[in-house]
C-alpha cells in the first residue's frame, strides 16, 4: 500500500507541469477598455494550461488610481496589473517597490525587438530621479494607441476630392476647398477640456519637428524642456486655421464627444482622433450609412501624437513571476483577440477574425511604430502641464492670446517644474 | 437632589447624542484639522512632507489661477446671494398670497431643481447652450433674437454668466421654500389692518412681508452664499473651468491641485481658505443682521 502511495505521489510530480511547485494562481486587474480582450485571452491561456488558473477583476482608472498602491503596499491585491504609466501612478508603485522590473522577460521574450524605442520609453522608471523613460523596464504594453484624421469619403468626393492628401500642403489645400464648399472641413470639439486640443498642437508639430523634440518635451529627462520656434510655428498654424474656419463653428462650446457624433451623423468632412476611437466611430457611422475612410495627417515628420497602452506589470508579491510573465507574453503576441475586439495590438499577427476597417487601422499602426512616429502625450511632462496646456490651447484657438503668449505659459510652467525639481 | 438629577438626566441624554457625535468627530472634524496641519506641509504623493510654515499660503498671494478662481468664487457668492433670493421672495410672495390655482404644483416644480443633482441638470444645459441648434439660440433666432446667439459656454466673455444662470434657475425654488415657511408665520390681520388704513401692494411688501421675513432673509443668504462655493460639480458638468480658466472656481481648483496635481499642502491649504470665506461671510451677515435689529 505505501509503495502504491509512493508511485501515485511520483507519476503526481511528473506531471505537474513546467510551473512545478510555484502558485499556478494569478490574480489580474484590468480595466474596463479592453477587458473583452483579456476575458477571452485568460479563457484561452487557463485552457491551455489546465494546471493553471488565471481570474480576473475589471477595475476603472480611477479605482485603480485609488486602491493599487494601497493594496500592493500591503502584499494583497493582483499580481498583474495594468498602470497608467508617469510618476503619480506607475511611478508610486517602483518607488514603493511594489512591482518588479522586467528587463529579463524582455531579453527572454523579444519583446526588445518587438517594439521599438518609442514604445519602450514610457515604460521605463528611474526611481532615483523619479522620472519616467529612463531606467529598468518596469512594465509592458500589449496594446498601443496613436492619431489619425477619420474622412467622410461621400463628402470628399462631393468636394472633388479623389485621393487622400499625400503631404501637408495638400491636406491644407483640400480643407480650403471643403470650406469653399460649404462643407464643414474638420469635427472638433473642446468644450470639455479633455485633450483634443493638445493632441491638435502635438499632431501639427510633426510638421515642424522630429521625434527627438517630442521624447524631449515630455518627458524632460534634464529638466531643461522649454518651447521654441518650432511649436511657436504649431501654435501660429493652429490658431490660423481656427481663424479660416476650418473646424466647426462653435468648436470651444462643443464637447469632444458631440463633435465625434457630429461627424458621425455627416455634419463634417474629417474628424481627427485616437485610434481608441475607432469602434465607435465605425458604429456610429454604420447607424448613419456614412462611408468611411482613415489616413494619417501627412506632415514633414510623421510624428502623431500616441503612447503605448496601460503598462501591464508584475507585482513583487506574485508568488510565480516566470508564470505571469509567460502570460504577457501571451497577451502581447496574440492579436486574435485584439482583432475580435477591435483592439489595436503592437504585435503583428493573426487578423482572420478583424472587420476590413479594422485590418486598414492594423496597418496604419504599423507603419507608424516601424517609423518610430508616436510622439507620447505632452501633458505628461509637468503635472500641472495638462491644465496649462488645455486651458492655454482653448484661449489660442479662441483668438484671446498670441501664439507667443502661449509658449510663455507653457514655458512658465516648465520653469515652476523646474525650480520645483530642484528644491 | 434636584441638581444630582439634572446631571444624571444630562449625562443619560448625552449617550443619545455620542453616535452622531463620533461620526462627526471621525469624518469631519478630525479629516478638517488633519487638513488644516496638511496646508503648512509641501506635501506630495511621491515624497515625505516638509514643513514649510506659511509658504502654501505666500504662494497664493503670486498665483493667477488662484486669484481667478477666487475671483470666481466671489461672483458666484454675490450672485447666488442676490439673484436666486429675490427671485425666491418674489415667487414666495405670489404664491402665497395671489391665491392661483396649482400653487402645490408650481411650488414642486419650482423646487425640483433644487434637488435633481448638477450633473444631470448641467449635462442637460449642454444641449440648451449648444451652439449646434442648442434650444436657447433656436428660441432666440425663432423670436427675432438671432443676433443675439453667442458660443455660450466656449466665449470667455460668456460662460462664467451661463453656468451662473444654471446655478440661479437651479436654487432659486429652494429659497422659495424658506420664504414660504416665514410667510406662513406673519400674521394675515396685518395685511387686512394695513389695506384698511390705505396701504398698497408696495407699502404692505416694504412695511409687512420684509420685517417679518429679516430672520428668513439671512438664512436664504447664508445658505445661497455656502451655495455658490459649492458650483464644483456644476462647472464639472458644464464648462469644465473653461474656456481658458474663464469659470475655475476654488473648490475645483484645490481638487485639481490635491488629487490631478499631487500636490497636496497647496491643494490643502486652498480649502481652508474656502473654509475662511465661507465663515467670514456668515459671520458679517449674522453681524449686519444683528446691528440692524
Amino acid at each position: 500500500m505505501k509503495r502504491f502511495l509512493w508511485i501515485i505521489l511520483a507519476c503526481l510530480v511528473l506531471v505537474t507541469p513546467t510551473f512545478g511547485a510555484a502558485s499556478t494562481k494569478l490574480l489580474v486587474w484590468w480595466m474596463p477598455d479592453t477587458a473583452e480582450t483579456l476575458k477571452a485571452a485568460v479563457k484561452t491561456y487557463n485552457e491551455q494550461h489546465p494546471n493553471v488558473n488565471i481570474t480576473y477583476e475589471v477595475k476603472t482608472f480611477d479605482d485603480l488610481k485609488t486602491t493599487l498602491r494601497l493594496t500592493l503596499t500591503n502584499n494583497e491585491g493582483p499580481d498583474i496589473t495594468q498602470s497608467n504609466q508617469g510618476a503619480q501612478d506607475m511611478g508610486l508603485l517602483v518607488k514603493d517597490g511594489s512591482i518588479i522590473p522586467l528587463d529579463k522577460y524582455y531579453h527572454k521574450y523579444g519583446w526588445n525587438k518587438l517594439f521599438g524605442d518609442a514604445l519602450i520609453m514610457p515604460n521605463r522608471f528611474n526611481k532615483d530621479t523619479m522620472k519616467q523613460a529612463s531606467g529598468p523596464i518596469f512594465g509592458v504594453s500589449e496594446s498601443a494607441e496613436f492619431g489619425l484624421i477619420f474622412y467622410n469619403k461621400d463628402l470628399f468626393a462631393k468636394a472633388g476630392i479623389k485621393e487622400t492628401p499625400k503631404t501637408f500642403e495638400e491636406f491644407e489645400a483640400d480643407m480650403a476647398l471643403l470650406k469653399s464648399k460649404g462643407i464643414t472641413p474638420m469635427a472638433y470639439g473642446d468644450s470639455d477640456q479633455c485633450g483634443r486640443g493638445i493632441h491638435w498642437f502635438e499632431i501639427l508639430l510633426g510638421n515642424y519637428a522630429p521625434q527627438k523634440r517630442f521624447a524631449d518635451l515630455t518627458f524632460d529627462l534634464n529638466n531643461k524642456a522649454s518651447y521654441g520656434k518650432v511649436e511657436l510655428a504649431a501654435a501660429a498654424k493652429f490658431q490660423e486655421w481656427c481663424k479660416k474656419g476650418y473646424f466647426m463653428d462653435g468648436f470651444l462650446g462643443i464637447s469632444s464627444n458631440d463633435a465625434q457624433k457630429m461627424f458621425c451623423a455627416g455634419q463634417a468632412a474629417m474628424y481627427k482622433e485616437g485610434s481608441w476611437g475607432t469602434t465607435d466611430i465605425f458604429k456610429d457611422s454604420k447607424a448613419t450609412k456614412i462611408s468611411l475612410g482613415m489616413f494619417l495627417l501627412p506632415t514633414k515628420y510623421g510624428i502623431t501624437f500616441g503612447a503605448p497602452g496601460p503598462s501591464i506589470t508584475i507585482a513583487r508579491k506574485c508568488k510565480n513571476p516566470d508564470l505571469a510573465a509567460d502570460f504577457l507574453n501571451y497577451l502581447v503576441n496574440d492579436t486574435k483577440y485584439h482583432a475580435q475586439n477591435n483592439e489595436l495590438p503592437i504585435a503583428k499577427g493573426d487578423l482572420s477574425m478583424a472587420d476590413p476597417a479594422y485590418k486598414e487601422l492594423c496597418q496604419l499602426a504599423a507603419s507608424t511604430y516601424a517609423k518610430n512616429s508616436i510622439g507620447y502625450y505632452f501633458d505628461w511632462a509637468t503635472p500641472t502641464m495638462f491644465n496649462t496646456l488645455n486651458a492655454g490651447l482653448q484661449r489660442l484657438t479662441g483668438q484671446k492670446i498670441t501664439p507667443e503668449e502661449f509658449v510663455k505659459m507653457v514655458n512658465d510652467d516648465f520653469a515652476k517644474a523646474h525650480a520645483k525639481a530642484k528644491q | 437632589m434636584n441638581q444630582e438629577r439634572n446631571w444624571r438626566n444630562l449625562w443619560g441624554n448625552s449617550l443619545y447624542l455620542l453616535p452622531g457625535l463620533m461620526l462627526y468627530l471621525l469624518f469631519f472634524l478630525i479629516p478638517a484639522f488633519q487638513n488644516m496641519i496638511f496646508s503648512f506641509y509641501r506635501m506630495d504623493s511621491l515624497t515625505k512632507g516638509v514643513f514649510v510654515g506659511l509658504q502654501n499660503y505666500q504662494s497664493m498671494i503670486s498665483d493667477q489661477l488662484f486669484q481667478s478662481a477666487l475671483f470666481h468664487a466671489l461672483y458666484f457668492m454675490v450672485l447666488y446671494a442676490t439673484i436666486p433670493v429675490l427671485l425666491g421672495l418674489i415667487v414666495a410672495i405670489i404664491l402665497a398670497r395671489a391665491r392661483l390655482k396649482g400653487t402645490t404644483l408650481l411650488r414642486c416644480v419650482f423646487f425640483l431643481p433644487y434637488i435633481v443633482t448638477a450633473v444631470a441638470i448641467g449635462i442637460t444645459f449642454q444641449w440648451v447652450y449648444s451652439p449646434n441648434n442648442g434650444l436657447l439660440d433656436t428660441v432666440l433666432k425663432f423670436i427675432g433674437l438671432g443676433f443675439l446667439r453667442k458660443v455660450w459656454y466656449g466665449d470667455e466673455a460668456t460662460a462664467i454668466h451661463a453656468v451662473g444662470a444654471i446655478g440661479v434657475w437651479m436654487t432659486f425654488g429652494y429659497m422659495m421654500l424658506i420664504f414660504l415657511a416665514g410667510l406662513q408665520r406673519t400674521d394675515e390681520s396685518l395685511y387686512e389692518a394695513a389695506k384698511v388704513d390705505g396701504a398698497n401692494v408696495w407699502h404692505q411688501f416694504i412695511n409687512i412681508t420684509i420685517p417679518s421675513l429679516k430672520n428668513d432673509i439671512t438664512i436664504a443668504i447664508i445658505f445661497n452664499i455656502i451655495n455658490g462655493l459649492r458650483v464644483f460639480g456644476l462647472v464639472m458638468a458644464t464648462t469644465r473651468g473653461g474656456p481658458g480658466n474663464s469659470t475655475l472656481v476654488m473648490d475645483q481648483y484645490a481638487i485639481q491641485t490635491a488629487f490631478s496635481q499631487g500636490d497636496l499642502g497647496y491643494g490643502a491649504s486652498l480649502t481652508v481658505v474656502i473654509t475662511l470665506i465661507t465663515l467670514i461671510v456668515s459671520l458679517l451677515v449674522m453681524w449686519i443682521r444683528r446691528e440692524e435689529s
